[in-house]
């Protein structure tokens, strides 16, 4: 109980307490120490997980891809030159047959002199051989 | 209980777990001055508060790569981890009086304003190791450390209505403590 008698057991006023809590509360904190900081951040590097693989994103995936096929591909000058190929290539196959029969012609002389009459060429071979005696022992019967 | 500009300390946790050094660093910088603080006006003892500061931001790395993502912010947790192992030491010097608190090391006289000051923060620390748990973390938590009611409860794990409950009994039990002494420290 409190007695008018017992200052003592006077409660501080809320007043007198506000100010000390204030003056408490404004005082200037201590700065961490150095040698903590510097503790603290090792024991927070021991305690890290390894580094996670870098998620690559799609684009960048796609983007490797194709980079690495144009790399294998010789860039724009392999490029220019598999395109002439195959234009080429595209020229060749849908050409008049006359003309690849002049294109052979001009790499090979005589080339136009084939025929595609293997009787008549049959006929010259034979003539002017001697014939088989089996052959003809046959063509008698 | 972060700060407004930078990334947050959810994000840099998230970082930190994904193995980014810079994420601890800039972690550490954001909260263990404060814990360092609050360990210092809860315990009174340098080298108590930078063991608890240590154990307290050693238990956040260690529930990091564990950590739910929104369920809390890391500031607010750690805080709370500080408060608890802070509050387990003062339990065990319970036995604090309020004229035991050791005096300060240095001999030199000082001025009078110095030591009167000293004298009202010698004061309020033990008066505050006197009351009981629950009461002193709000108090300290409320008018030392200038948390918001409902970030305090945040800390506390309690609700608005009794952390103000806390504080008001925190108060009037800091007023009844200091009464002896209030003309010693310049106080009517």
């Amino acid at each position: 109980m409190m007695s008018d008698r017992d200052p003592n057991r006077i409660p501080m006023a809320d007043s007198a307490l506000d100010a000390l809590l204030a003056h408490a509360a404004v005082r200037p904190p201590e700065p961490l120490p150095d040698r903590l900081r510097a503790r603290l951040l090792t024991e927070a590097l021991q305690a890290m997980p390894p580094p996670a693989p870098v998620p690559v994103a799609r684009e960048a995936r796609t983007a490797g891809w194709m980079s690495q096929l144009w790399r294998g591909l010789g860039g724009a000058p392999g490029l220019t030159g598999m395109t002439a190929a195959g234009v080429a290539g595209l020229w060749i196959g849908a050409a008049e047959p006359d003309a690849v029969a002049g294109v052979a012609s001009a790499f090979w002389q005589g080339a136009g002199l084939l025929g595609a009459d293997p009787g008549a060429w049959s006929d010259d071979a034979l003539a002017g051989l001697e014939p088989d005696p089996l052959l003809a022992l046959l063509g008698d019967d | 209980m972060r700060d407004d500009e930078g990334p947050s300390d959810d994000l840099l946790l998230r970082r930190y777990a994904a193995g980014e050094a810079l994420a601890a660093q800039l972690l550490l910088d954001r909260l263990a001055p404060r814990l360092y603080r609050l360990a210092l006006r809860l315990l009174g003892d340098a080298a108590e508060a930078e063991d608890v500061v240590q154990e307290a931001m050693l238990r956040l790395w260690q529930i990091a790569p564990r950590w739910q993502p929104g369920a809390a912010q890391p500031g607010t947790w750690v805080y709370r981890v500080a408060m608890n192992l802070a509050t387990d030491r003062l339990r065990r010097r319970r036995s604090v009086a309020l004229d035991s608190v050791p005096e300060p090391a240095d001999d030199a006289p000082a001025p009078f304003d110095a030591l009167l000051e000293t004298d009202r923060t010698r004061a309020l620390e033990a008066a505050l190791a006197q009351l009981p748990d629950r009461q002193r973390e709000a108090v300290v938590l409320r008018h030392l450390e200038g948390l918001a009611n409902p970030e305090i409860a945040d800390v506390m794990g309690v609700s608005v209505e009794a952390v103000e409950s806390l504080t008001a009994r925190g108060r009037r039990r800091l007023a009844e403590l200091l009464s002896a002494r209030r003309e010693d420290l310049g106080y009517q």
